[in-house]
């Protein structure tokens, strides 16, 4: 089983943006005025699109980026710090435990109350 | 026990699991963990988050199932956890905790955000066997609606595949309750089941007690 790839914020917006307005890459693009390419190569973080040519892109597709500043969140600091101590090549093999424990739908929980 | 200068420990959440189950806590699995649960494509995730009702006596039964795995409270920056005392009143006026415990890391979220805690989320939960442990696991509408609520930049490059996931799983749910109305009016009368796979498909689409295959969404 292959590994879901990890990728930006921006590549994340944009695609989001693109399935919720049911758009090909290539009708997007014709949207925004942009080259097919630029729109795959910021999915797949093969570059990385100033804050403005994401919002026009958004834009394009229908959306909008509303934005405010929040207090930072370091609880993934603290699983960061954690995850670094751990041995190499666990990671694999852990992921491998985790999704071969997934078993069936037992029901809904309130069913039992 | 997690030890000032022990061993890091290993990330073993059906532990976890077994721990809150032992003490009859009643939660709810959410996050990436939860979303792993559904069967969802998501990137690796080394901790497990759950949001627990927050009933006195169910906070006090998660405080001990806490103790009997070793936990202590970790924070940025510290080597160690800081150990803390764990009872019924360890949860007042906080949001999110997170711990170290002998089974790897642990978070305690009351309220996550886009959600009413507990309340909200148990009402479409459903319980899914996790290496022969039952475990209640958020809607897996609702974890999304946590996570587009909370609007961090790890969520937006999680997102796009798990609205996809749902969508899709949604869709199939749909035209299995084309498929087999009737039947469905009658599965959703019983709880627990022992059929096969050949049963008519669950409100989820997915036969009662059918295992899950893995989806292959965009890989490596």
């Amino acid at each position: 089983m292959g590994v879901v790839e990890r990728r930006s914020a921006a590549a994340g917006l944009l695609l989001r943006a693109r399935q919720k307005a049911g758009l090909s890459q290539a009708a997007l693009a014709e949207r925004a005025g942009v080259p097919q390419t630029m729109i795959s190569a910021y999915e797949r973080d093969r570059r990385q699109p100033t804050l403005e040519t994401l919002l026009r892109l958004l834009k394009a597709a229908g959306f909008e980026l509303r934005m405010h500043l929040a207090p930072y969140d370091d609880h993934d600091d603290v699983l960061a710090e954690w995850e670094a101590t751990r041995p190499e090549g666990e990671h694999d093999a852990w992921l491998r435990h985790v999704r071969a424990g997934v078993g069936a739908v037992l029901g809904p929980v309130l069913a039992d109350e | 026990m997690n030890e000032p200068g022990a061993e890091p420990s290993e990330f073993r959440p059906e532990r976890i699991i077994a721990a809150l189950n032992d003490h009859h806590v009643d939660y709810v699995v959410i996050g990436g963990m939860g979303a792993i649960l559904h069967g969802a494509p998501m990137p690796p995730t080394k901790d497990i988050d759950v949001t627990p009702d927050q009933d006195r006596e169910n906070l006090g039964r998660l405080a001990a199932a806490l103790r009997d795995l070793g936990a202590t409270l970790r924070a940025p920056g510290l080597t160690e956890g800081v150990v803390i005392p764990l009872d019924d009143r360890t949860f007042d006026n906080m949001t999110i905790m997170t711990f170290l415990t002998d089974a790897g890391p642990f978070d305690v979220s009351l309220r996550p955000d886009g959600t009413e805690g507990y309340p909200d989320l148990v009402r479409s939960a459903v319980r899914v066997e996790f290496h022969g442990n039952p475990v209640p696991v958020a809607a897996l509408e609702d974890i999304i609606r946590s996570k587009n609520a909370a609007g961090r930049p790890k969520d937006q490059a999680t997102l796009p595949e798990l609205e996809r996931y749902a969508e899709e799983r949604s869709r199939a749910a749909r035209l299995a309750a084309q498929a087999y109305p009737e039947a469905l009016d009658a599965a959703s009368d019983e709880s627990t089941s022992q059929r096969t796979p050949t049963d008519p498909p669950d409100r989820l689409g997915r036969s009662i007690g059918e295992d899950r295959g893995e989806y292959r969404g965009p890989c490596r």
